[in-house]
């Protein structure tokens, strides 16, 4: 078995790859996920790649950032759910690898592509865990973005009433949305204390840093009885030095010339 | 129609602990039995409609059989994209029960007129849409829903027709409720009151035949095709929008025909919003869909 920071290197190989290869957009934000993704996915989730849906016991995990499958994609990839070479489908024609995450693929929870719907599904995942006595968790992804949408904001009102404590959500805080800063569209500063004012529990991460990542994704419930959050300071594109932190890389797709310089970072040649 | 439909629904619920009721904070005086007897499988999600409609689906696809309860738009129209993306695509097991289906809350103004939701609601894949009219079909459209695995939206009215006791509902099937002479009424939900008293104005000068459309989704369209070839009118009733509603629905499958034998014509509300404050009845008599014009309108059809 590989360790998490390997698992991360091949995963935004992949990502590089994919959305290269289908001209696609949101790079930058698989990018940002991508290390979050991998802890979960190579050491946290109890999961089954050789049948992932009977698995009943099975963490459930809904990636509510949609336009991220790149990332998802290439970690159910190496976590053994499909084929590595099936990747290079992404977008393509009759392929099932959809620009948005689709539950067609082996190994995905939940579709998701709409923003806002996801923290909902998920809160109902681990209600119906919790009323059933069953020790499975529920795990949601979501960006900064998404917490735009007021449904996200029924959802932890909601999750903290019924004080779903085996509910544990990511946000992917890369600090940009699709046309600017989040600062500058719709601030969602002071962040972390919106959430602890809801009745959650929250740890603050650098969301690239495996060791943060893993200690707090291990020590969840936070606190018996209160929903989780793990806020990940992350920068939207890393790993790839000239999209870091850059707005453009919400859309761009990278040219010849900008992907032979980032698989040179990437793969070190 | 709605206490028959929510008390089939508690006894189900009886016998069955995966069978939940999600209010969003509506109900008053209807789920007193479910919140007391039977809390663990009550749920209040608040007023907060699409995350009850997320969480509705997180449940079912665990496990459970998720009946969400609202007033008509709120679930439907506001949710509409939960219903689609998250409830339909991945073929949850959750019922959708909107009370307050066409004029029923004529009073409260347009908010609360529940007009378009059958057509938006036909208008998704994988979703069965029941409209009972009566309480013996409220209470056989929630063994349906229950029975039936998958999505389902019901839309509620407040009355319907009275009826004796009926034998068990086939799922998407339409209803004779009678079969006289070459006129084919055709109506869903509440409005079907009113068309049985049209009914008995109109057959003073000639039979009429009434059947009951309890499924828009998935539609008998092999019984409106023999209705074509063998009635000289269909005539559809709704309150309503007719178009993509049962009016719609009849149109649709008529049109792919080569050749039938049948008239066809549409009665339903108008495509327009309804600015006057009035009550159900009120708001029928604007509309032209009490009996008394009913009987009308249908007399200049075929005349």
């Amino acid at each position: 078995m590989i360790n998490s920071t390997e698992f991360a290197r091949r995963m935004r190989v992949h990502i590089l790859d994919m959305i290269y290869s289908a001209k696609a957009s949101h790079i930058g934000s698989a990018l940002s996920c991508t290390d979050i993704v991998a802890v979960l996915y190579n050491n946290i989730l109890k999961i089954e790649s050789d049948d992932p849906h009977r698995f009943k016991n099975r963490d459930r995990i809904v990636f509510s950032k949609g336009h991220a499958s790149a990332s998802l994609y290439a970690a159910l990839a190496l976590a053994g759910f499909f084929p590595e070479e099936e990747l290079a489908t992404f977008y393509k024609n009759g392929s099932k690898l959809s620009g948005h995450v689709s539950h067609k693929v082996p190994g995905v929870e939940f579709s998701t592509g709409s923003l806002g719907h996801g923290l909902s599904v998920a809160v109902g995942m681990a209600l119906a865990a919790k009323k059933r006595g069953e020790a499975w968790r529920s795990f949601a992804i979501l960006s900064d973005g998404e917490c735009d949408e007021g449904s996200t904001w029924e959802a932890a009102l909601f999750a903290n009433q019924f004080k779903l404590d085996n509910l544990l959500l990511i946000i992917d805080y890369n600090k940009i949305q699709s046309l600017d800063y989040t600062k500058m569209v719709l601030d969602l500063e002071p962040f972390e204390a919106k959430w602890k004012s809801f009745g959650w529990e929250s740890i603050s991460v650098d969301g690239h840093n495996h060791k943060e990542l893993h200690r707090a994704l291990s020590s969840c419930p936070i606190n018996k009885g209160s929903p989780s959050v793990i806020i990940a300071h992350t920068v939207k594109g890393k790993g790839i030095s000239f999209m870091e932190d850059k707005v453009l890389w919400h859309y761009r797709c990278p040219d010849e010339e900008e992907y032979k310089r980032a698989v040179q970072e990437l793969k070190g040649v | 129609m709605r206490a028959s439909l929510i008390r089939n629904i508690y006894n189900i619920a009886e016998k069955d602990a995966n069978l939940l009721l999600i209010t969003g904070d509506l109900g008053f005086g209807f789920l007193d039995d479910f919140q007391s007897k039977l809390k663990d499988q009550f749920i209040n999600a608040g007023i907060a409609e699409q995350n009850l409609i997320g969480v509705a689906t997180g449940l079912s696809l665990s496990g459970y059989i998720s009946f969400c309860y609202s007033i008509g738009n709120f679930l439907s129209l506001r949710c509409l994209e939960q219903i689609r993306n998250d409830v339909s695509y991945h073929d949850a097991n959750v019922k959708i029960v909107s009370v307050g289906g066409g004029f029923s809350y004529g009073p409260l103004g347009v908010s609360h007129h529940c007009l378009e939701d059958l057509a938006i609601m036909r208008a998704i894949p994988n979703l069965s849409v029941a409209v009972p009219g009566s309480k013996n079909e409220a209470r056989e459209i929630a063994r349906i829903a229950y029975q039936e695995k998958g999505p389902f939206y019901i839309r509620l009215e407040r009355e319907g027709f009275e009826e004796e006791e009926i034998a068990e509902m086939v799922f998407g099937k339409i209803r004779p409720l009678s079969n006289k002479g070459e006129i084919a009424i055709l109506g869903c939900g509440g409005i079907l009151g009113e068309l049985f008293k049209a009914k008995q104005i109109l057959e003073r000068k000639q039979p009429v035949s009434l059947y009951s459309i309890p499924f828009l989704r998935p539609f008998d369209e092999a019984f409106i095709r023999q209705l074509a070839m063998e009635k000289k009118y269909i005539i559809t009733v709704e309150e309503g929008l007719i178009s993509g509603g049962l009016g719609g629905s009849v149109c649709e499958v008529v049109s792919q025909m080569d050749s039938r034998k049948a008239k066809v014509s549409n009665i339903g509300v108008p495509h327009q919003f309804c600015y006057e404050v009035g009550d159900q009845m009120h708001l029928r008599k604007k509309y032209g869909l009490d009996a008394n014009s009913l009987a009308q309108q249908i007399m200049n059809i075929i005349s």
